[in-house]
């Protein structure tokens, strides 16, 4: 796919003394955003614009101090483009338009 | 949803949402529209369980256009909740890979078959001929005893219990044994001399009601990544939680570790008998539950490594001929017994300081602290992995601490179907459906009844094992052999001495089936092309009883068909005169001039339920080939195996609907945790524990003492060689090694090697060395830094690498119990290329 973008979240498992490392490493890299935390975890948004990059934040998270464990919990896949369209009116898992 | 988002951010903010909710997180105001964004996409999604490891985690699968284009971790299942390892995450590439087989291929010169000819394509009517032409063959010149099969844990439910079928009932051979020898056979034995019947007592769910893990052997953090993140959000969201981890080198479970302990190989005997000491001696043994639920037994020692019985270490060992005997003790002789065991000699014999060891001890001997113990292969590829087994149980049974939530010893699994298919359907080369055993003949009886064959079909004496496979194959006793789902060339020990020579004898007929051309496939003289996964029908069962169903999603690449199949299509060449005794048929002669499939298949039984009852929107080409619900019948026949007897399993559509059920599943519900009253049904009323595996009803305790390994270095092998796996490749790398990201992010094997030991010998970090030992070598490169560290002496290799085979050098040291391989402990010396 010509001009793919890949959006893709993960669930990052860290010693609670490490939760600024982690703060700062995303700071550090465009391509990540810290979406929610705990005291022990966090859930860290990736954006890229390749598969393999994904994999190395994977690996280049997992290989800092205090982080036991990273997860790739959602994935998606498709051009540019069609991402900066806006939305479509979709059903709810309760089947709701919203 | 505002009007003005853009599909960026919609898509963000579910990515978010589903995050959070696997995390345990309150979500941020901006993402809680959580939106199922099936419906724009056109994906169909459909569950499956993972093709991988032993966990057992539901993925969901995405078909587009007949193709698996996605996965992720399904937030439905309750054993990863929505989470995915690296590897899950790339499932949906496994299946297409360049060089994936789509027809067969047999050797072949000047138009027929001919052991030295090239690989050449041909229809599978030509290639069951051939094939069945050479066992026919080889039925007729020696018998039954000659032909063999080896298998796997990666097999389905069904497609075991055919192959089960078609050798020790079809063939009357129970040359049937699969890879799962490899990996969990001594964890099976441990089993059995405790308590009588096979597989964890608990569950996962232990996990979150624990005070404490000790990994004896196990690499969690890389080898089984979900439960390992379960395991250190309980450490994490816990403060009180300990984490002890053991091993003879250091690798990224220690991450995680509050006690890190390194010992020298095989010691870990010393530490489980110096545990048992420390509870006597502190008295801290449960004397109600010891006195009402165990007995005590004194284990032969002396057994030998189960090498060839010619071997001087064989010829030297006292009872390796009998290995399993014992005699009855009692609490006083088992204290005696481990007394020697003090703290001083674990320290002087392990190398561990006496603080971690104190530490540890405590952990199981304070009632107050829950303990959930995990072991692999650290445990069970040991040459007295039986032991290690039964003395761990030893820790939990003295304590008590055993079938109640987040008290629980947890043997792990590797294969996705090594409980499921290997151990629970019974393909081991001694074994039938349900842990019951070809060598008794109540059991043969029964099983003859089960699959309405007559009396005396089934033989009485175990087959060859794996490795004796390997051994009689090189010795031309074993001549046609057909191998399914496993990769035994790169994965069995010793190749140089056993494996490739048996497979290259002239004498011999080898078959593979495989999705693609691994070094055994290449090493046969016909290639069957496997379909594979979500390509099928299927079912799995991982480590805590859970069985897990699938529907095929795809076709398979060309030509290729699934192993169940090959099985029950081969079978069809067969008839009941070229396999069975005369005098049987003659007693029986409503089975004469019948063909195997008719017999074995056909049956009445497994032909019962017609195809109108698959579910509609999902193909099966085996039931469309058969005429016949072949999954349903053979999961119905096979169910009555357990039924009643302990292993019980649901009804066949059950299994379509929920996430897996844990056995015994009895009236409609599932066991967590099996042996005790209240959560198992089959404990009876005031009892408390019931180990009904044994027939009074207790676990047994064993006095077992630490024994040398087969091989420890010297002046001349002067290291440890221990091997394993990494986190991106699982099995032998046949699969993962096609995914360019897992490949990429560890494409060669090398030597972890301690930076001190690398400097003795003048190697820098990268350098090409061989790794050599008695047996054979290979070339690799010294790695000094990254996920292991090694202590000095101990050097770690890999084995998922095709181009570098540690197999050329390890020892086919076996336990003699079990018969699995000891990958873990022999002595290589590393040179400079």
């Amino acid at each position: 796919m010509k001009g793919e973008q890949h959006i893709s979240s993960l669930v990052v498992l860290h010693r609670p003394e490490s939760a600024a490392i982690v703060r700062e490493f995303t700071a550090a890299h465009d391509a990540l955003d810290i979406a929610a935390e705990g005291d022990s975890r966090c859930v860290l948004l990736c954006e890229t614009d390749n598969q393999r990059a994904i994999v190395d934040h994977i690996d280049a998270l997992t290989l800092l101090p205090g982080v036991i464990n990273v997860s790739l919990v959602y994935h998606h896949v498709e051009s540019a483009d069609e991402l900066d369209k806006p939305a479509m009116t979709m059903k709810s898992h309760q089947g709701a338009d919203v | 949803m505002t009007p003005t988002m853009t599909r960026r951010e919609f898509i963000r903010n579910t990515a978010v949402a589903i995050a959070a909710n696997v995390a345990g997180l309150a979500l941020p105001a901006s993402a809680t529209n959580v939106l199922l964004e099936g419906d724009l996409t056109q994906l169909k999604w459909s569950k499956a369980p993972c093709r991988f490891c032993g966990t057992g985690c539901g993925v969901n699968v995405a078909v587009k256009d007949g193709r698996v284009v996605a996965t992720h971790g399904d937030v439905h299942a309750e054993v990863n909740r929505g989470l995915n390892c690296v590897k899950g995450y790339f499932l949906s590439k496994i299946m297409y890979g360049n060089d994936r087989l789509t027809q067969p291929l047999l050797r072949k010169k000047d138009g027929a078959y001919a052991k030295d000819g090239e690989f050449t394509p041909v229809s599978w009517d030509e290639a069951f001929d051939v094939m069945a032409a050479q066992f026919k063959r080889v039925l007729k010149d020696k018998g039954p005893g000659s032909v063999g099969m080896f298998g796997s844990g990666q097999w389905t439910i069904w497609e075991g219990y055919a192959a089960n079928k078609l050798f020790k009932a079809g063939f009357r051979s129970n040359n049937l044994d699969p890879n799962a020898r490899h990996c969990m056979a001594s964890a099976v034995m441990g089993f059995m001399r405790t308590f009588g019947m096979d597989e964890p007592m608990g569950c996962y769910d232990d996990i979150e009601a624990t005070d404490a893990f000790v990994l004896w052997g196990s690499n969690m953090a890389e080898m089984h990544p979900i439960l390992w993140t379960r395991v250190t959000d309980r450490r994490l969201s816990n403060p009180h939680v300990k984490v002890a981890v053991l091993s003879t080198f250091e690798h990224r479970s220690f991450e995680l570790a509050d006690i890190p302990i390194i010992f020298t190989p095989q010691t870990d005997l010393v530490i489980l008998n110096y545990i048992a000491n420390y509870i006597i001696k502190n008295g801290k043994v449960n004397k109600d539950f010891v006195n009402q639920h165990t007995t005590f037994k004194r284990g032969v020692t002396d057994i030998g490594y189960g090498l060839r019985p010619d071997n001087p270490l064989e010829m030297k060992a006292k009872n390796a001929k009998d290995p399993t005997a014992s005699d009855p003790i009692d609490f006083e002789q088992f204290a005696a017994f481990v007394a020697p065991y003090t703290l001083e000699k674990a320290v002087e014999m392990t190398g561990v300081e006496k603080g971690w060891l104190e530490q540890l001890a405590e952990l199981y001997a304070d009632p107050n602290t829950k303990v959930v113990s995990f072991w692999t292969m650290g445990f069970n590829q040991h040459t007295r992995g039986v032991w290690a087994n039964n003395m761990v149980y030893n820790l939990h049974l003295l304590t008590g601490k055993i079938s109640m939530p987040g008290n629980s010893p947890f043997s792990l699994t590797g294969q996705p179907s090594a409980c499921g298919t290997a151990r629970e359907v019974g393909t081991f080369s001694h074994r039938l459906p349900a842990d019951m055993l070809v060598a008794n003949p109540e059991h043969r009886k029964h099983a003859e009844e089960i699959w309405n064959i007559p009396h005396g079909i089934i033989q009485p004496k175990p087959g060859f094992h794996a490795v004796e496979q390997n051994r009689k194959l090189r010795d031309g006793v074993l001549n046609a052999y057909w191998v399914q789902v496993n990769n035994n060339m790169q994965a069995g020990a010793n190749l140089m001495q056993e494996t490739y020579p048996g497979y290259r004898d002239p004498r011999n007929f080898i078959v593979v089936s495989d999705a693609y051309p691994t070094v055994t496939a290449q090493s046969a003289d016909l290639i069957l092309p496997a379909a594979m996964w979500v390509e099928k029908e299927g079912a799995y069962g991982n480590a805590e009883r859970r069985t897990q169903f699938w529907h095929q999603l795809v076709k398979a690449p060309g030509e290729a068909k699934s192993d169940l199949w090959q099985l029950m299509e081969f079978s069809k060449r067969f008839t009941t005169d070229e396999c069975w005794p005369a005098d049987l048929l003659a007693a029986n002669p409503q089975y004469k001039g019948k063909t195997l499939f008719e017999v074995l298949f056909k049956n009445g039984k497994v032909d019962k339920f017609p195809t109108s009852e698959i579910e509609a929107g999902y193909d099966n080409d085996e039931s469309a080939a058969f005429g016949f619900y072949v999954q349903k019948g053979l999961f119905e026949e096979y169910a009555e195996f357990g039924r009643g007897h302990g292993h019980d399993l649901a009804p066949f559509d059950a299994y379509h609907q929920a996430r897996g059920l844990r056995w015994p599943v009895v009236d409609g519900h599932e066991t967590l945790w099996r042996y005790r009253e209240g959560t198992d049904p089959y404990v009876k009323a005031g009892t408390g524990f019931q180990f009904y595996g044994n027939k009074d009803g207790r676990a047994v305790i064993w006095a077992l003492p630490y024994e040398p390994p087969a091989e420890s270095p010297d002046k001349e092998f002067d290291l440890w060689l221990v091997t394993g796996r990494v986190l991106e490749h699982w099995h032998s790398g046949s699969m993962t090694m096609r995914v360019p990201e897992l490949y990429r992010a560890f494409p060669e094997a090398v030597v972890f090697m301690n930076p001190d030991d690398a400097k003795a010998r003048g190697f820098k970090r990268g350098d090409e060395v061989r790794v050599i030992s008695r047996r054979g070598d290979m070339r690799s490169r010294i790695e000094t830094r990254g996920r292991n560290r090694m202590p000095t002496g101990v050097v770690f290799v890999p084995w998922f690498d095709a181009g570098q085979l540690i197999n050329k050098v390890t020892l086919d040291a076996t336990d003699p119990i079990s018969k699995q391989t000891d990958y873990k402990k022999c002595a290589v010396k590393v040179v400079a290329v």
